[in-house]
């Protein structure tokens, strides 16, 4: 089982993400971006990881989805393949059209604006560790595969464009009844409240992970490979004293796995 | 869009001037009755209307004079991934500040601005009173959010109540990217909107206009 772990330039979370993937017990390989884009289709499944590609200029993710490997994707997608962004690989996949999946840009990720009691508090860049519920059914995404509807994971966010808007009305009526919200910022009781702090970013619905009506392909905004080991948590966890334990974001990496074993293209 | 300028109007085009006197009392000469929260944010050219005065707006273009990555890989990602090698010549870039005041000298007001939002040492601006012109040989287009603006909001912000310019009534932000083609006007205006759809643009937060050059 081999998975690509996407690099570009810029990209700066690819070798903790090949550290999950080999974790789970996948065949790891860095994918630079200026490989052919046909060697794509030996692997099985692929990671487009965090970071700032090309620096975001112009806007987030946008000049990474403009590059070949990106066309080699849709076409690997369009397989049935496995595709999991995360942050800056979320914002990629949004800027390319495989996510919300239509193949247009439907949405976007613009600046976070955080919002308290109807003030905006703060806005831009933002790292902290959220709770995240999970709004899909088991087996309904890749990247989820094996998490229960209503399980609380905790997981770190660091970006400062994850702010989901869209000028579609009809989008996020789709996404909810098609079970496209995958995850959503919540509190450490499982409430989504539409307001900072449990809102980290202002984003509509307090959504941070969607994937397409396929369920093969996920973005998300929170880091999973930065809580794989559980002594990655913070201090203030108690499960940081017990470091032989797995972390929340291991839960992601194994779904992955597990679904590319029920699911082999 | 642009503003042409009216009888009423001042049109100047005040080059930049890295050693411009500029008077560091920031207590902006507020002759009207009306702050700017009253006015709202949005208020337009015009809106002054307690002191029957006339809001001016005070466009800063802003741009590197040292090399612009930026430009340079929109250019690349034009010229290699999306197929305008045969058209396009180069792209550049600029910021655009339009600042909207109730009172004061839009010069002095304007000079007073760029020293707070341009670093001469790497940037130069050129600024213009209630019109917004560019030059011949590129096609102008202005990219805006049509989302709240934070970091234009900021801008005002910082203005009005930490540098003390009172008379500052709103604040809107935008890029101009310069795209220089081998092509004439209409075609390349054409040219243009495609680039701006396919690549400058994430329509969900972002809109953007052609503008006329002289």
């Amino acid at each position: 089982m081999k998975i690509a772990v996407m690099q570009f330039p810029g990209t700066n979370c690819e070798f903790e993400t090949l550290v999950a993937v080999k974790e789970v017990g996948m065949a790891g390989e860095l994918f630079r971006w200026n490989r052919p884009a046909g060697e794509l289709s030996g692997f099985d499944g692929f990671v487009i990881p965090g970071g700032f590609s090309y620096q975001d200029r112009v806007r987030a993710g946008v000049i990474a989805s403009k590059e070949p490997v990106l066309a080699a994707l849709k076409e690997e997608a369009a397989r049935g393949k496995p595709i999991i962004g995360i942050c800056n690989g979320f914002q990629i996949l949004v800027e390319t059209g495989l996510l919300p999946g239509s193949g247009k840009v439907d949405m976007a990720l613009a600046q976070n604006v955080m919002v308290s009691k109807g003030n905006i508090v703060r806005r831009g860049y933002y790292c902290d560790w959220v709770y995240l519920r999970h709004d899909a059914s088991s087996r309904r995404c890749s990247g989820s595969f094996l998490i229960e509807m209503g399980a609380l994971l905790k997981i770190p966010i660091a970006h400062g464009e994850g702010n989901l808007v869209t000028n579609s009305p009809r989008l996020l009526k789709e996404l909810n009844d098609q079970e496209q919200v995958v995850f959503r910022y919540c509190d450490k009781n499982g409430r989504a409240i539409n307001e900072f702090p449990v809102n980290v970013n202002g984003s509509t619905e307090s959504i941070a992970a969607i994937c397409n009506p396929e369920g093969n392909v996920l973005g998300m905004m929170p880091h999973p490979e930065r809580s794989f080991f559980a002594w990655q948590l913070p201090s203030f966890d108690p499960r940081k004293q017990r470091p032989d334990e797995p972390g929340p974001g291991r839960r992601v990496f194994e779904s992955m796995k597990r679904y590319i074993e029920v699911n082999p293209c | 869009m642009l503003m042409e300028s009216d009888c009423e109007c001042q049109d100047k085009d005040v080059e930049a001037d890295s050693n411009a006197g500029v008077d560091a009392d920031v207590d902006a000469d507020v002759d009207s009755g009306v702050s700017a929260a009253d006015v709202g944010a949005n208020a337009g050219v015009g809106a002054n209307v307690a002191s029957g005065r006339t809001n001016q707006k005070i466009n800063l273009r802003v741009w590197l004079k040292i090399p612009d990555a930026e430009a340079a890989t929109v250019k690349n990602t034009l010229v290699r991934r999306l197929g305008f090698g045969k058209v396009l010549e180069d792209v550049k870039k600029e910021r655009l500040f339009s600042i909207e005041i109730d009172s004061g000298d839009p010069e002095e007001m304007a000079r007073r601005f760029a020293k707070e939002l341009v670093n001469e040492n790497k940037e130069s601006h050129k600024v213009l009173i209630d019109t917004l012109e560019f030059e011949e040989g590129y096609v102008p287009v202005k990219v805006a959010l049509h989302i709240e603006d934070g970091e234009a909001i900021s801008t005002r912000e910082r203005l009005r109540n930490r540098l003390g310019f009172k008379n500052v009534v709103d604040v809107k932000k935008a890029t101009i990217w310069k795209l220089y083609f081998s092509l004439l006007r209409p075609e390349a205006e054409m040219n243009a909107r495609e680039i701006a759809e396919k690549l400058l643009i994430n329509p969900h937060k972002d809109t953007y206009e052609i503008l006329m050059s002289l």
